[in-house]
């Protein structure tokens, strides 16, 4: 081999040497970020625990490892399932949970480094306290303007969920739920056509419903008028025959004189009957007429002079 | 071809070998590593820089058997010839040439063109599979958190070790007799660059990702692309030499013929110098400028490093260099632990890069979400524009919601209305720091707790009321919802809800039945607004009839009471004067009266003595002018 050649090798070995002690050194530092805790291991076994943020020196890889863990709130989602209530229906459910890391080193020796080993294990919990607590309600539990509701039955599986989770696991759950509730597709049909059943006799109920409150309406307007009507009727003869009554009063003054009276009335049914088209037949002695009479001037002189 | 001594002893040095079987080793680890991670990352992308690095060592493998080949041959001619005298012909019969030299015409003939097609399949194979991969679903590595930031380090040494090893190795095979190096050499200078573009692409995605920007959050379809369109290019360009080895003449010296597992564009990422000397010659030749030993092409040459040095600082100064957009705040970390206030938006400095780092979060603008059975439907035509409830996909989840009128047998059918609803959520970012720092997903959380809400609320009311606009749902999940959000802190205030649809589901003909039930309900209330119609107008009009009547009457009673005390009152005055006029009084007041009553507009007056007949008149008619003729008329006897 050429010397030129040789020594061009060994540039780049010394290269490489020179990067590989770059990556053992860097393998002597280590940073916690603030969303992390880190747990320091010297050939694998745990040494410490590190929650506080910041850059940290240990021995190099592989004699000490840092295993990270992101000690923020996540979220995991079952997948839908199906789960037998009390009285027989299945119900297809999908629940969801809010977890993060309580205690790291119980988490770290019981479930491992990964997020996903720690999803795994929630799956199992959730599962487990989905099925026992879901075969112990009826479905009037889960759905009803009567019940609870869902977020009884989440309270109860959250509160042994939480507290499995803690003890064996390390996990905290911090919120339990259901993101999706249904029924199979054979009761959801059933559903369907009572809904449509119940609509259809909706309609007739409506309906008739509607004529019979019209027509009520109708008749309660009709009895208020009448009764309107003949109340202001009675009130008005009362009134009526008040004003007779006091005007008979009156008529003491009438009683006094009878006969002047009379021939007052008389006078003035008279002129009452004379003023429509009215056809008078009289006698010519009949006054004023008289003074048609030939020998009116006679009497009349007679008269005078008997005045 | 005749070979000199020299050059004969140059080629039968075993470096080819020792460097090909080095660069094997290497990318073969290289190879495992990228599969490793492809795997742990699900990443297509990584998994085609794996299927190149395989390449790569297969070439480096194909460079190790040909280089040996070759070298063995030497060693049979430098001995024959020492043995026989300068002259011999490596592939003529003569006493030079051995078996070593029969083995590699053959490898020359058959071996490399084999292997080369074999090459070309595996190359046309790991195109096929990542445009197949390329069709489907990419998930980003970035936005699950797989992809971490010491896997971009690590990719970035393995970059820039590939690209020394590449450059080394190029520097060997530039002596014909090492010819064998330069496929894997330009190879490695191709992976570097590979390695390089991806591990910009995960940067940038995971730089998109922790500020929330809604651009590039995937690298994976770029990277997947790029693999693809690589190995396309290769298979191409490899296919054409071949169809070309065939018609082109065939030079004397093998050493001196590019092997067609040689990779011609690679190569030029390999020897890019030599596309400047080759440009810098033509213009000597063609103008006489003598650019190749221009004080432009020593300076560029020989400023490689410091420029290297120059830009990496530039990029340093441009990491200490911050600026927050607005709507957003930036956490900065020093050493990963949080220093000082969040940063506001505007222009900020910090330590570079690594010392501190600044991640943003969103805040200040409110934001909306939907939740409810039409979100992610892909609405086409007329349900684009206008929402009608027959629009409404038959596959769209539906809500159990209670149903108040059941019949109360506890059946699932009975007790359980099924609805389609659409829900908007306002929310703003009111707590930047716990939104970033206590939850890694907090919008999917609140989403979820969102759906949770809306579930558990139709659950334990009428859906069938929601319809029909009743109840305060809007308050009741915005109350419900925001209270949830501040005891996870996850540090969203929810400022809204809304109720933007709620309807029957369109499967089974449930929706017209809900028509057809509205349309009577509309009918029923019609006739019933008739009804108060009629009502209203006939209660009034009898109780103003009743008035009328009632002040009729108490009109009647006043002038009654008036008049008969006017008439009294006129009696009283009368009879005084008929008291003292006895004689004359009654006689006046007739006559009087008589006048009064006498003038009627039409009136007959018969004047006679004959006062026991009968005048028989026809009144019926009208009274003839000739009427007031009857004292002419004759009598008639009774």
């Amino acid at each position: 081999m050429p010397d030129n050649e040789s020594s061009s090798l060994r540039k780049i070995l010394l290269l490489v040497a020179l990067l590989l002690a770059f990556f053992v050194a860097l393998t002597c530092f280590y940073q916690t970020r603030a969303t992390e805790a880190v747990v320091l291991t010297t050939f694998e076994r745990p040494v410490a625990v590190v929650t506080e943020p910041g850059l940290r020196m240990k021995w190099p890889w592989p004699i000490q490892k840092d295993y990270r863990f992101d000690m923020r709130s996540r979220l995991y989602q079952s997948q839908t399932d199906d789960y037998l209530v009390k009285d027989g229906y299945n119900v297809k459910v999908r629940a969801f949970a809010c977890w993060s890391i309580a205690d790291v080193g119980l988490y770290k020796n019981k479930v491992g480094v990964r997020t996903a080993d720690g999803e795994d294990k929630i799956a199992t919990l959730v599962g487990k306290y989905l099925n026992t607590t879901l075969s112990e309600k009826r479905m009037s539990d889960l759905v009803g303007a009567g019940s609870g509701g869902l977020a009884a039955v989440e309270e109860c599986i959250l509160a042994p969920l939480s507290k499995d989770a803690k003890d064996s696991y390390g996990i905290e759950v911090s919120a339990f739920g259901f993101d999706r509730l249904e029924l199979p597709e054979e009761a959801t049909e059933a559903v369907f056509e009572r809904m449509k059943a119940e609509r259809q006799t909706m309609v007739a109920k409506i309906t008739s419903e509607g004529k019979a409150k019209a027509m009520r309406i109708r008749e309660e307007a009709t009895s208020e008028q009448k009764r309107i009507i003949a109340e202001a009727e009675a009130e008005a003869v009362r009134i009526r025959g008040e004003a007779d009554t006091k005007a008979f009063e009156y008529l003491e003054v009438y009683k006094k004189r009878p006969n002047f009276a009379l021939f007052l009335k008389k006078l003035q049914a008279l002129e009452n009957s004379m003023k429509t088209k009215t056809t008078l037949i009289l006698d010519r002695d009949v006054p004023p007429f008289d003074m048609l009479s030939p020998n009116v001037l006679k009497r009349l002189e007679t008269n005078e002079n008997k005045d | 071809m005749n070979y000199d001594l020299p050059r004969l002893q140059k080629g039968a040095s075993p470096i080819t070998e020792h460097t090909a079987l080095l660069l094997l080793f290497i990318s073969a680890a290289g190879a495992g590593a990228l599969f490793l991670l492809a795997t742990k990352l699900g990443s297509a992308g990584v998994l085609g820089m794996a299927f190149l690095c395989c390449a790569t060592a297969y070439t480096c493998l194909l460079a190790f058997f040909h280089g040996r080949v070759q070298r063995l041959a030497f060693e049979e001619l430098i001995l024959n010839r020492e043995a026989s005298g300068p002259a011999g012909n490596l592939f003529s019969d003569d006493g030079a040439a051995g078996d070593r030299c029969h083995v590699w015409a053959q490898c020359e003939k058959w071996f490399i063109p084999l292997a080369s097609v074999v090459l070309l399949l595996g190359e046309l194979a790991a195109a096929g599979y990542l445009v197949m991969r390329l069709q489907g679903t990419l998930a980003s590595p970035v936005e699950n958190g797989a992809f971490k930031l010491w896997q971009a380090l690590a990719l970035g040494v393995m970059a820039f070790a590939f690209f020394l090893l590449g450059r080394y190795a190029a520097g060997l095979g530039y002596s014909g007799e090492r010819r064998q190096l330069r496929a894997p050499a330009s190879l490695f200078v191709f992976l570097s660059f590979h390695l390089g573009v991806a591990v910009a692409a995960f940067l940038a995605a995971q730089v998109v990702v922790s500020s929330e920007g809604s651009a590039f959050r995937n690298p994976e379809p770029f990277l997947t692309g790029f693999a693809a369109i690589v190995f396309g290019l290769f298979a191409l360009q490899r296919l054409a030499l071949m169809i070309l080895a065939f018609y082109r003449p065939k030079s004397a010296d093998p050493t001196q013929e590019m092997p067609l597992y040689e990779n011609r564009l690679t190569g030029l990422l390999a020897q890019p110098e030599g596309i400047w000397a080759g440009v810098a010659e033509i213009v000597d030749y063609q103008f006489g400028l003598r650019v190749s030993r221009s004080k432009f092409q020593t300076f560029f040459v020989n400023a490689f490093l410091p420029f290297l040095v120059f830009q990496l600082l530039t990029l340093a100064l441009i990491s200490c260099v911050v600026v927050v957009p607005a709507g957003q705040r930036g956490f900065v970390e020093r050493w990963g632990r949080v220093a000082g206030a969040p940063l506001e938006p505007g222009l900020h400095f910090k330590f570079p890069w690594p010392a501190e780092k600044v991640h943003y979060s969103q805040a200040d603008q409110i934001v909306s979400f939907k939740i409810g059975s039409f979100v992610g439907l892909k609405m086409e035509g007329p349900a684009a524009t206008a929402r009608f409830w027959e629009q409404m996909p038959e596959d769209a989840p539906l809500f159990l919601t209670a149903n108040q009128a059941g019949d109360g047998s506890g059946k699932a059918a009975s007790i359980v209305n099924l609805l389609a609803v659409e829900v908007e959520v306002q929310y703003v970012v009111d707590r930047p720091e716990a939104y970033y720092y206590r939850h890694a997903t907090p919008l999917e959380s609140l989403k979820e707790l969102a759906t949770n809400e809306l579930l558990s609320y139709l659950a334990c009311h009428d859906g069938l009321a929601l319809i029909r606009g009743e109840g305060g749902f809007n308050l009741a999940m915005r109350d419900r919802l925001d209270t949830l959000s501040k005891r996870l802190d996850l540090g969203i205030r929810v400022n809204s809800v809304a109720l933007l649809r709620a309807q029957p589901p369109t499967r089974n003909g449930t929706v017209a039945a809900f028509h057809l039930s509205m349309v009577n309900e509309q009918k029923s209330m019609t006739m019933v607004c008739d009804a108060e119609s009629f009502s209203s107008k006939l209660v009034p009009e009898a109780t103003s009839a009743a008035c009328a009547l009632v002040n009729a009457a108490k009109s009647y009673n006043v002038a009654k009471v008036l008049s008969a005390k006017a008439d009294a009152d006129v009696f009283a005055r009368k009879y005084q004067l008929y008291a003292s006029y006895p004689g004359l009084y009654p006689t006046l007041a007739y006559l009087e009266r008589f006048q009064t009553a006498a003038q009627a507009p039409r009136k007959t007056v018969l004047a006679t003595d004959i006062v026991d007949q009968v005048f028989s008149l026809d009144l019926k008619n009208e009274v003839n002018p000739e009427m007031l003729d009857m004292m002419n008329a004759e009598p008639t006897e009774k």
